[in-house]
């Protein structure tokens, strides 16, 4: 069991994402972290729960509802069918500081070692019930999620992959927007990833885009409100400028829930609320809704393994094959201003509603939980549990 | 900034007040001070030269933001034979913060888009531009104008100069963001030529939503970036006043885009800014759309899409890293 859990993440080393140094450094941490972290103080009810009850749970306190924010992998294993591998696309694409932004190389270096990720988005392709998808998650514990050129690239080529491939793409957001250390750069992620969602929706294939706390500014403004369906969760912050920009330029209060995702679908631009727990299976029946019936995969025991003679597999390695040629489909505040750019200050503000232990103070940001690749070294079941649970609803 | 006179240009006002002084004094008295005139004169230019051989990327920052600078309106006025403003979004009502319309350049019949900020220091004209802040509305006209562009294949010439979408109560209600996103999606996708100048101020997604193009031009003290140098430097030092230094490390001015291949060429300016001789300004501005646009023409609606979208694909292609680029 434990070492299939893994292998989702580890089958391929071609596909592999974690780098082995960062994620050395994040077991070490998490194991160091483990005793501050068991208990966990809800922000928004203020009841205290058991880590690993709260993580069963999807991450959603059992008292209140608050969802609290989930990194890229956890959100992935939430999403996929854990017997199929979940093949990452593009783990290698990193980038230099282009502009020699001040102080952006070693906020990156930080947050690489903090989440072990690589960069602010994991895109790839896994099976959501019987349908293979390209999947995409911003994480924003990396630099609050925002977009730059990894991002947009990742993003980009993701949509693209899709596109070749005839594949649906499900994309969970969570960003304070364009990324402000990139500058110029960033702001034309917004073209590039807003061209290959049209591109997609021009070959006829489905965009699901899920909102998730929160959805802002540049990634609101280029491919997260662009979905066939959008789906947001219960209270997530989804909107165009930060609420602080638009007390600054008209200077008064704004209503608390102008940018509730609540809000934002009463005024008409979200299709759905879907709390967490009830996501995945949404997201399977919008996806049998615009299946074809020739694209799917055939239902797999979860007690098989994956294996290379997989037709899931060996058709990844054609696309892989492909994907070395390039791709087809995107061809070759004094001012008021909106917020473009996610800072980490604003990342460190927004965080305070992701898990947190009860007894370390500000900046224990390690409490948010851990990929589960590394989890299922400690406890492997507990993820399992979160989707059998969840299946049994 | 007093009087339309920028801090940087207080010794060379001096300079031009007695010059001034003495050319009265020539003409009153009948004293010949010709020569000191000259001496004065040639002192004046080559400290204008001076001052704006070193001008930072701040203070062309506030030369793009000049109350004198000329507006939308006034460049169409200067550059088109005829201009037919179309108002509404059919949705929800008449953006005043955008113009747009028909209008005809040497005969050809072109569209015309671009935010519009209240002319000079005409408070009236400000509130009915909302400071030139455009709301979603303004963003839906402008992107239906494209389209109909695009229908009776026009080419579409955007002038740009915002600092940003509108952040308000109501942009928000109504989906500034969604709106933002669908300009930019079907922009791109326009099967006609389309020039985007950016002529004063090129703020973030609020520009963008109408920059996508398959030419980038713009003015030499214009600035185009991913936020304002002032929030820039609220969220990197919790300190709007290190403004300038958030100007520099943004690479927001005209000759940086160039160097990072982002625009496609630098119109210039008469030393001091756009200002100083608006009609010059006008002047080259048309001669470059009208070479754009011959170029362009030669080129098929597909191909001319394909290239738009190749063009901005490769900002940020990490299969062909950008080169570092240094201060």
């Amino acid at each position: 069991m434990v070492s299939k859990l893994r292998d989702i993440f580890r089958s391929k080393p071609k596909y592999v994402t974690v780098k082995p140094i960062a994620q050395g450094k994040q077991e070490q941490k998490a194991k160091a972290q483990v005793p501050d972290n068991t208990w966990i103080k809800c922000p928004e009810c203020n009841v205290t729960l058991y880590r690993k009850d709260l993580e069963r749970n999807l991450n959603v306190c059992e008292k209140c509802d608050h969802h609290y924010q989930v990194d890229a992998r956890t959100r992935i294993m939430q999403l996929i069918e854990p017997q199929y591998p979940f093949e990452e696309y593009d783990a290698d694409v990193t980038q230099v500081d282009p502009l020699n932004f001040p102080s952006y190389a070693e906020k990156r270096e930080r947050d690489a070692a903090k989440t072990g990720l690589t960069e602010g988005v994991v895109t790839g392709k896994g099976v959501i019930g019987r349908y293979p998808v390209v999947l995409g998650v911003l994480d924003f514990g990396f630099m609050g999620g925002s977009m730059g050129s990894v991002v947009g690239e990742k993003i980009t080529r993701a949509f693209a992959r899709a596109t070749e491939a005839k594949l649906p793409v499900v994309l969970v957001s969570s960003s304070g927007g364009a990324r402000m250390q990139e500058s110029i750069i960033s702001l034309m992620q917004m073209q590039k990833t807003a061209a290959a969602v049209e591109t997609h929706s021009r070959a006829g294939l489905l965009y699901i885009s899920v909102l998730a706390n929160p959805t802002m500014a540049g990634v609101y403004g280029s491919f997260a409100s662009q979905g066939d369906v959008n789906i947001a969760e219960p209270g997530a912050t989804v909107g165009f400028a930060g609420k602080g920009v638009i007390e600054a330029a008209i200077g008064k209060s704004v209503p608390a829930n102008l940018q509730k995702a609540e809000t934002v679908y009463a005024n008409g631009f979200i299709d759905l609320i879907v709390p967490r727990r009830q996501l995945k299976e949404t997201i399977e029946k919008l996806l049998a809704f615009h299946s074809d019936g020739i694209n799917v995969v055939e239902p797999v025991s979860a007690d098989e393994a994956p294996t290379q003679e997989h037709p899931l597999v060996l058709a990844e390695a054609a696309v892989a094959a492909e994907s070395s040629a390039p791709l087809q489909g995107v061809s070759a505040d004094e001012e008021p201003a909106e917020l473009p750019a996610a800072s980490e200050d604003e990342a460190d503000v927004k965080d305070d509603k992701a898990v947190k232990p009860v007894k370390k103070g500000r900046g224990s940001r390690k409490a948010k939980a851990e990929p589960v690749s590394d989890k299922s070294e400690a406890e492997p079941v507990a993820p399992r549990r979160g989707l059998k649970r969840r299946r049994a609803t | 900034m007093a009087n339309g006179v920028f801090e940087w240009e207080k010794p060379l006002v001096e300079l031009e007040k007695r010059i001034a002084e003495l050319q009265s004094f020539t003409q009153e008295k009948a004293i010949d001070f010709s020569e000191e005139i000259k001496t004065l004169e040639r002192k004046a230019e080559s400290l204008r030269r001076e001052i704006y051989a070193n001008i930072t990327p701040w203070q062309r920052v506030q030369m793009a933001r000049h109350k004198d600078r000329p507006t939308t309106l006034d460049y169409i006025e200067m550059i088109f034979d005829d201009f037919m403003e179309l108002h509404g979004d059919r949705t929800v009502r008449d953006d005043a913060a955008i113009v747009g319309g028909l209008a005809s350049l040497n005969g050809r019949a072109v569209t015309v888009v671009g935010p519009q900020k209240g002319r000079g220091r005409d408070t009236k004209e400000n509130l009915l531009r909302n400071f030139g802040l455009p709301h979603p509305e303004g963003y839906r006209k402008a992107l239906r104008l494209m389209r109909q562009a695009a229908k009776f294949k026009r080419p579409i010439i955007s002038l740009i100069d915002v600092v940003g979408a509108f952040p308000g109560v109501e942009a928000e209600e109504r989906g500034q963001g969604v709106v933002i996103a669908e300009c930019i999606r079907y922009m791109s996708f326009l099967e006609v030529p389309i020039i985007c100048i950016i002529t004063g101020e090129g703020g973030s997604g609020g520009a963008l939503a109408i920059g996508v193009g398959d030419r980038l031009l713009m003015l030499e003290n214009a600035w185009y970036s991913v936020i304002s140098p002032e929030m820039c430097a609220q969220i990197l030092w919790k300190d709007t006043g290190r403004a300038a230094e958030a100007a520099e490390v943004l690479h927001l001015t005209a000759a940086d885009l160039r160097a990072l291949g982002i625009i496609d060429e630098v119109l210039s300016e008469p030393l001091g800014g756009a200002h100083r001789n608006p009609q010059q300004v006008s002047a080259t501005m048309k001669e470059a759309i009208i070479r754009h646009l011959d170029e362009l023409a030669t080129i098929p609606a597909d191909q001319l899409v394909r290239q738009r979208l190749a063009r901005f694909r490769k900002i940020g292609d990490l299969r062909s890293p950008i080169t570092s680029f240094s201060n």
